[in-house]
């Protein structure tokens, strides 16, 4: 809670690479295959500091679990980074998907790697800082 | 004093007795009643030595005297006419009678007052001549004959028309003068007493003979009178008029128009054919030139009577006026009108009336503008239906009261594309008119065979009633009460043909029991029609290439992302082993290898989809045909994608026991093979997918089932086509290639796929390919 990552990917293979950079790298990972899962963990109680979303996913897909975020009150302010597979979205998307930031696949994962951390500070930074 | 009874007399006489004196001519005695017509006395005359010479007319003085002194020399008498001199200047003629007396040496004379006699005999003289004048000169030729046909007259200027010479025939036997047996046989009959007229010719000249037979007291014939006319100009003349007559009312049946001529009251002068066809005039009515029934007739025929009447009264009180307009009948012909008041000698006496009948030119030249005009809307924009309402509109009222655009859907129904009805508030009504597609008749027909319909004489009681009488495309109480709200009682129907194609109908129908659609109105409904449906169809190509343009667009956006994927995996596996280095934790490098390498053969295998698609829309798909076993490339697939089933959570069953072979490509049915198990596994949501291989006795058969989402019925026929998926691209990834591809294979190898689905509870995908 509070420190952790959470991946919304519905390729494993993506997924599972995320998941194991980012605990590498001393992040708290949570992972869901789609928005469905996603928002369930989301219900049941789980505060990412930042929440990775896939676009395209099956059952419930990006545009649907933000929809559904933004229309909670207590979900609304999780900050989002749009993984888009489909190239730059539009400004329209955009507005409908307020996103903390857009990164467009393949993307560098340097780049997200900065992102997380601005939003996520490491587990060792934290007990660190304790 | 007493005067002796013969002087008495004497005064009684218009004469004078005179005694002179032969040597000095001086009148020793006078006496008669003359004496006082000249105004002298017995008196005056004796006493003037020179009264006779002082009396006589100065003309006549000297020749009296020299007869006077002739009768006193040689003692003969004499005579003389000559004029005397009244006392008041008058002059008067007397005959003079002069003897010699030698006994008394006297000249006795008697003058005789002749001036009345003469005056008559002049007169009567001039009155000849001038008969005689008249009678040469009369155009005619005045005859008689006595009772054995001599000719005892023969007089008149026209003698010379046939050569002869007034008088010249007199003495001559009219039966020689006339030989013809016509003219003899005349002549005899007058001669017996008949009074009888000829007319005959002779050489150029017509004559008219009249003969009056003359009798004596006892009503013997004593021979005949006769005067012939000359008539050849009036034969001329009649006969130059009977030509202009019969040249007229050639002129007047040869002509196309109808015309009518009626004098300044207006009853009916004269007609032509063409003007009791036009008008349909009854027989009666023309033979009795009853104008007033000839103007119901026409009146009964006019889509204006009122505007007709208020031409024809504003004509008559202008009797010069000419007018020209244009006049319309209910059953849709079109006349010009023309109207010309009859002159004679500057006075109009009537007037002449010429009906054209234009509809043909007329009905052309509206269709052609009208064609012209639909055509320009059907070019407008093509985004909505707009102009094919416009359509609809344009053709009420001229040649419908309510027209319908319909159109074939996919599923073999038809609907309203557009509609109108001159009454706006029965075009809703209109749209739910449906004809009955399954009867095969009426609308139905027109679309199922292209054939037009147009019936004509629809009984009213067609429209309403039981639906057994109805009309054979209504098949509902409710579409024939439609329908009955509408009226109908004549339409056409037309097919709308589009490349080869019956893509709808159009129905336009009038409530009119008058109208009747021809021919013309038939080629105009379908000319019309072949517009619309090069509209329409401009408008679905239109549409279908906009879809085209937007499938691309999105195969472009899905292909990207299946691109994107796999190298967004291998990019993160390369990266963070790089990044990792040797802090890398045991295994991750090797597991970052594997994904690489993982991902290196999905991006192949994409582009082998893409390059599959190519080759396959290029008709190049080439089989190399080989004894293959189907079950087992059934089991290596499923050996190959069980890493791909575990992540999806799925189980592979595989049922492929006995032999199946045939001679197939065996890489394009590994292909066929795999696509189906990624499908099952993809949409499998992860519960178990059964794989069955078996056979007929002529056919190989391939099961793949899974019990995932499946594919709803309206979905079924599209999956196999190119770049389509029966869910949204924003859920499932894929080309949408993957059936497609299957289908060209099976195909290719003369084989078929189909899909048996219950949406939610999974789909099954079957393949049969021929074993030999």
């Amino acid at each position: 809670m509070g420190g952790s990552v959470m991946v919304v990917e519905d390729d494993e293979d993506i997924r599972a690479d995320l998941v194991a950079i980012l605990r590498v790298k001393g992040f708290q990972v949570s992972e869901a295959n789609n928005g469905k899962d996603a928002i369930a963990q989301l219900r049941d109680g789980a505060r990412p500091c930042l929440l990775v979303l896939d676009l395209m996913m099956p059952v419930m897909n990006g545009w649907e679990l933000r929809a559904a975020m933004l229309a909670d009150a207590a979900l609304a302010a999780i900050p989002v980074v749009v993984v888009s597979g489909k190239g730059r979205i539009t400004s329209d998307e955009e507005q409908t998907l307020a996103p903390a930031a857009v990164l467009v696949k393949p993307f560098e994962l340097a780049e997200l790697l900065e992102l997380v951390g601005r939003y996520c500070p490491p587990r060792e930074a934290a007990s660190a800082g304790r | 004093m007493n005067a002796p009874p013969i002087i008495d007399l004497l005064g009684r006489l218009e004469a004078i007795v005179f005694e002179a004196d032969a040597n000095t001519l001086q009148v020793t005695y006078a006496a008669g009643g003359a004496l006082g017509s000249l105004g002298f006395s017995a008196a005056e005359c004796t006493g003037d030595a020179r009264f006779l010479v002082k009396r006589l007319h100065p003309d006549d003085r000297e020749q009296f005297l020299a007869r006077l002194h002739a009768v006193a020399d040689d003692g003969k008498e004499r005579q003389l006419e000559h004029r005397m001199v009244s006392a008041d200047g008058h002059e008067r003629w007397f005959r003079s009678e002069m003897h010699f007396v030698p006994a008394e040496k006297q000249v006795l004379g008697v003058m005789i007052d002749v001036t009345d006699a003469r005056r008559t005999a002049e007169s009567l003289r001039t009155a000849e001549s001038r008969l005689r004048q008249v009678i040469n000169n009369a155009p005619v030729v005045l005859f008689a004959l006595d009772s054995a046909g001599l000719i005892t007259l023969s007089e008149g200027s026209a003698l010379r028309k046939v050569g002869m010479q007034p008088g010249e025939a007199v003495g001559k036997d009219v039966f020689a003068v006339y030989p013809d047996p016509a003219a003899q046989a005349f002549l005899r009959r007058a001669l017996a007493g008949e009074e009888t007229v000829l007319q005959r010719r002779q050489g150029e000249t017509w004559w008219e003979t009249h003969v009056t037979p003359l009798f004596d007291d006892s009503g013997r014939v004593t021979g005949a009178t006769g005067v012939s006319i000359d008539l050849t100009d009036r034969a001329r003349a009649e006969e130059a008029s009977a030509h202009s007559a019969s040249l007229l009312r050639a002129s007047l049946e040869a002509t196309t128009d109808g015309i009518l001529v009626v004098d300044s009251k207006g009853r009916m002068v004269d007609f032509n054919r063409r003007f009791a066809e036009m008008w349909n005039m009854p027989p009666d009515v023309l033979a009795a030139r009853d104008d007033s029934r000839a103007l119901e007739v026409a009146v009964g025929q006019l889509r204006d009577p009122d505007g007709f009447f208020a031409k024809v009264r504003a004509l008559y009180a202008a009797p010069e006026a000419i007018s020209h307009d244009v006049i319309e009948l209910r059953d849709g012909r079109i006349f010009e009108r023309d109207s010309r008041p009859q002159l004679v000698e500057g006075r109009s006496v009537g007037r002449v009336w010429s009906f054209r009948d234009v509809t043909v030119e007329r009905r052309a030249t509206r269709r052609a503008t009208f064609l012209a005009a639909a055509s320009k809307i059907l070019a407008g924009p093509l985004e909505d239906v707009t102009p094919l309402d416009v359509i609809a509109r344009m053709t009420v009222p001229w040649l419908c009261d309510w027209c319908n655009i319909l159109i074939l859907d996919d599923d073999g129904e038809v609907r309203s594309a557009a509609a109108y009805h001159h009454d706006a508030s029965k075009i809703e009504l209109l749209r739910k008119l449906q004809p009955d597609m399954r009867r095969h008749r009426s609308v139905a027909q027109v679309i199922h065979t292209g054939e037009p319909i147009v019936d004509n004489d629809i009984g009213a009681d067609r429209l309403s009633g039981s639906l057994d009488n109805a009309l054979p495309s209504v098949s509902t109480d409710e579409q024939l009460a439609i329908l009955h709200a509408l009226g109908m009682r004549a339409r056409m129907a037309v097919p709308l043909h589009a490349r080869g194609q019956i893509i709808g109908a159009m129905i336009f129908a009038s409530s009119d029991p008058e109208r009747h659609y021809d021919h013309d109105d038939l080629t105009l409904a379908a000319d019309l029609a072949q517009r619309a449906a090069l509209a329409i169809d401009n408008q679905r190509l239109y549409q279908s290439s906009k879809d085209a343009v937007a499938q691309r667009d999105e195969f472009l956006s899905v292909a990207s992302h299946e691109l994107r994927t796999p190298v967004t995996s291998l990019q993160l596996a390369v990266q963070s082993a790089l990044a990792l280095g040797r802090d890398a934790p045991p295994g991750f490098l090797h597991h970052a290898l594997e994904t690489a390498e993982r991902q290196t053969r999905r991006l192949g295998r994409l582009v082998d989809a893409l390059l599959d698609v190519t080759r396959v829309q290029a008709g190049r798909l080439e089989l190399e045909r080989a004894p293959t076993e189907l079950g087992a490339i059934v089991r290596e697939v499923v050996a190959l994608l069980a890493a791909d089933a575990r992540r999806a959570g799925c189980e592979v069953h595989v049922d492929a026991d006995g032999s199946v072979a045939g001679r197939w490509d065996r890489a394009r049915i590994d292909q066929v093979v795999t696509n189906l198990l990624s499908n099952a596994l993809k949409y499998g949501a992860g519960a178990a997918v059964h794989i069955t291989v078996d056979k007929t006795e002529a056919t190989a058969r391939l099961v793949v089932r899974d019990q995932g989402i499946g594919v709803a019925a309206s979905e079924r026929g599209r999956i196999f086509e190119r770049f389509e998926r029966a869910v949204s691209a924003k859920h499932y990834g894929g080309l949408g290639l993957g059936l497609y591809i299957v289908r060209r294979i099976v195909d290719a190898h003369g084989g078929s796929v189909t899909v048996e689905s219950t949406p939610g509870a999974g789909a099954q995908f079957i393949v049969e390919l021929p074993l030999q």
